[in-house]
């Protein structure tokens, strides 16, 4: 039969065939370039979830913002009030720059000298850091005065240069409880079935006290029990009668339509 | 082939007819109230008319149920059953007479089935008798708890002939009668009666009270036949008896000392009277040897005693509670004036009377959690507290315009009911065990 066939087998057929591969070849690994390595600058993806009219809400799982600390009047009045502490944190980070300043002026010197004549510059080099020193004494023993008037006349403004800190605000609050749109629906189911419970149950006082009636109810399309098994009878028959009497004559929300219900009355 | 196919078919239709399951929980009681029931009355003749009304009347005292009375033809179908749903009533109580008795059915009206069924026997001539019966043996089925229906209040009464020459008589009346349709006279004799208490012998109900005489206070003992026998006659006075919980021993108070073996005293002094049986001997021991008055004693739990007594801080009168095992006296109350403790081991509480605002109000303590609790806040002063069997209720007397009155404090409702009217001056009362057969006067 093959034999037959390729006895029968024409060459254009035989071309045609190649040409089929060969395109199909290309265009596969470009598809494959395409998909795999190539996904350009504006590259979207998109991905639709629907299970069962379940909505899926993606959560940032931690996320950081930078807030500015809000100063109060009162806030700058305590500051102003711890004057003397502050003036000394102040001056130390004004020596502190300034010392900084210096460093970065001997380094210049220093490579300035570096770049001429090794020794010679060296050499030059500790004059002035000698000169540098000498002043930076010299104004050390002037400064204090002036800085300490600068920073008073500068201290109502100084509060909001160091309030604006950025902080790390956690939006998840780790005594919260988060729950999916599932649990959700069903928390509100149990709360609106209990609030409609506790409503139309009223049973006399002082019954079964310690006791427990659990009940399984069955609720139809039009909000009625249609069919009610107790499990555990409280043994008071005025107490489970309480209860079935409840259960036939009121109406369940819609939101248990169908459903079976299991309630334990103490 | 088939089997797979019958087999993913049936998968299917389970997984489509799945009902989703709710489970809460806890449903918690949020309102209460009064539920109706229905008694039919099968065969109705004038005693049935009149039981049903006692029946009804008994479970409405309780404030737990509504009653309502319908005569039936004959007991009815299942859906006439039903039909009594429709109309409010959860359950039903059929009541058909008979010659030897009464015969109750109780159905749940949604099912149509029938719970609970029993024949109650005439006991007596008294037709209050049998519907207090009836409602004892229903009311177990209703609630689980046993009835009280068929017990009897004491108490003293002041009689007056033409507005002079006061005496003070020994009554006894159902307890549940709001109306005195069944007051009866126990004692009448031409002196001042008081304090009358009940006896714990189940099978032979009898009243201890004490009866003044021109050279002391003196304890008599009455049966339900009116025979009196003095049963303490010392010198002073000889009051206010406790029967222990077995009914074989007592303690009550005297103001002078029985035997030249004792001490004299000249306050109340409470003694215990017993049957020693190593020596076979009555022994009568002294348990209070202080300066001030101790009265009110009442049995407690685990042989244990309570009592009122002034030899306190504050020189008023202050609950004590004394253990007969080591012989020590413990306070209950010290910051104020209180009386008339009243204990009931149902419920394992104690009631007393305190001044609150200058007015005698009802406390309870929890033996259990021993926390104390204040019942009522009306402006009535309120004393001789006592229980009723059931642990529900709590009959006292209470001052109205100058006059004192019995009500009853009902402690599920914390409703107060009086059961005696507003020109009568009743005290002194006490509710009266669970006896085998319902005290009535011959």
């Amino acid at each position: 039969m093959l034999l037959w066939q390729r006895i029968g087998w024409p060459k254009r057929y035989t071309f045609l065939s190649k040409l089929l591969l060969l395109s199909a070849l290309g265009h596969s690994t470009l598809l494959f370039f395409i998909l795999f390595f190539y996904k350009g600058e504006n590259f979207t993806y998109s991905l639709n979830l629907d299970a069962q009219d379940m909505t899926v809400l993606f959560l940032p799982f931690q996320k950081t913002v930078a807030t500015q600390k809000i100063v109060t009047t009162a806030q700058v009045a305590g500051n102003a009030k711890s004057g003397s502490s502050r003036l000394k944190v102040i001056n130390s980070s004004n020596k502190s720059a300034k010392n900084k300043n210096t460093k970065t002026k001997n380094k210049n010197a220093l490579e300035k000298a570096l770049a001429k004549t090794p020794e010679t510059a060296l050499a030059q080099a500790e004059e002035k850091k000698g000169k540098n020193k000498k002043a930076d004494v010299a104004k050390k023993i002037d400064e204090p005065k002036s800085e300490e008037k600068i920073v008073a006349q500068q201290e109502p403004a100084q509060p909001k240069e160091e309030t604006i800190k950025p902080e790390v605000v956690d939006l998840f609050d780790e005594e919260a409880v988060y729950v999916g749109q599932q649990d959700l629906n069903a928390l509100e189911l149990r709360q609106e079935l209990l609030q409609e419970i506790e409503q139309a149950w009223r049973p006399p006082v002082g019954l079964a006290t310690n006791k427990i009636c659990k009940v399984r109810v069955l609720v139809d399309w039009k909000g009625k029990a249609e069919d009610i098994v107790f499990e555990e009878s409280s043994q008071i028959v005025a107490f489970d009668a309480s209860v079935r009497h409840a259960l036939l004559t009121m109406q369940f929300p819609k939101s248990s339509y169908g459903k079976e219900l299991i309630l334990p009355f103490h | 082939m088939k089997k797979i196919f019958c087999t993913l078919a049936l998968c299917v239709t389970l997984a489509v007819h799945a009902v989703e399951q709710v489970a809460l929980e806890e449903v918690n009681a949020r309102q209460f109230k009064k539920m109706s029931i229905l008694i039919g009355l099968l065969k109705a003749d004038k005693d049935a008319t009149v039981v049903s009304e006692q029946v009804k009347k008994d479970l409405e005292f309780t404030g737990q149920f509504s009653v309502d009375i319908e005569t039936v033809d004959a007991l009815s179908s299942k859906n006439q059953v039903r039909q009594w749903f429709e109309k409010g009533y959860p359950l039903v109580v059929y009541l058909q007479p008979s010659s030897s008795g009464y015969e109750w059915h109780l159905y749940d009206t949604t099912t149509a089935n029938m719970i609970n069924g029993k024949k109650v026997a005439k006991l007596g001539s008294s037709k209050r008798g049998w519907a207090h019966a009836l409602a004892d043996e229903l009311w177990p089925a209703l609630t689980g708890t046993p009835g009280f229906f068929s017990t009897k209040v004491v108490y003293g009464k002041e009689v007056c002939r033409r507005g002079r020459n006061c005496k003070k008589y020994i009554y006894i009346r159902d307890a549940t009668d709001t109306e005195g349709g069944s007051e009866e006279l126990l004692v009448a004799s031409p002196t001042i009666s008081v304090s009358p208490r009940w006896n714990r012998d189940l099978q032979n109900p009898m009243v201890l009270y004490s009866e003044y005489t021109k050279t002391n206070v003196r304890l008599i003992a009455v049966n339900m036949k009116g025979k009196r026998k003095v049963v303490s006659d010392f010198e002073g006075v000889n009051m206010q008896v406790s029967y222990s919980p077995e009914g074989k021993e007592v303690v009550y108070c005297l103001s002078r000392a029985p035997h030249a073996s004792h001490r004299p005293h000249l306050t109340s002094q409470l003694y215990h009277y017993f049957f020693d049986p190593y020596s076979q001997q009555a022994c009568f021991k002294r348990l209070t040897s202080n300066a001030g008055n101790n009265f009110a004693p009442c049995w407690g739990p685990d042989n244990t005693l309570f009592f009122a007594s002034d030899a306190s801080k504050n020189g008023q009168p202050n609950i004590c509670w004394y253990d007969f095992k080591n012989k020590k006296t413990a306070w209950l109350t010290q910051d104020g004036y209180a009386t008339s403790p009243s204990y009931n081991p149902s419920s394992n509480k104690l009631v007393y009377t305190k001044m609150v605002n200058k007015i005698m109000q009802l406390f309870e303590f929890d033996v259990t959690t021993q926390q104390h609790r204040q019942l009522t806040s009306d402006p009535s002063n309120k004393d001789d507290c006592s229980w009723s069997p059931c642990g529900n209720l709590i009959s006292y007397s209470a001052e109205v315009k100058g006059k004192s009155r019995l009500a009853v404090f009902n402690l599920l409702t914390k409703e107060q009911l009086f059961i005696t009217s507003e020109g009568e001056d009743c005290s002194y009362p006490s509710w009266s065990p669970k006896y085998a057969q319902m005290p009535v006067i011959a």
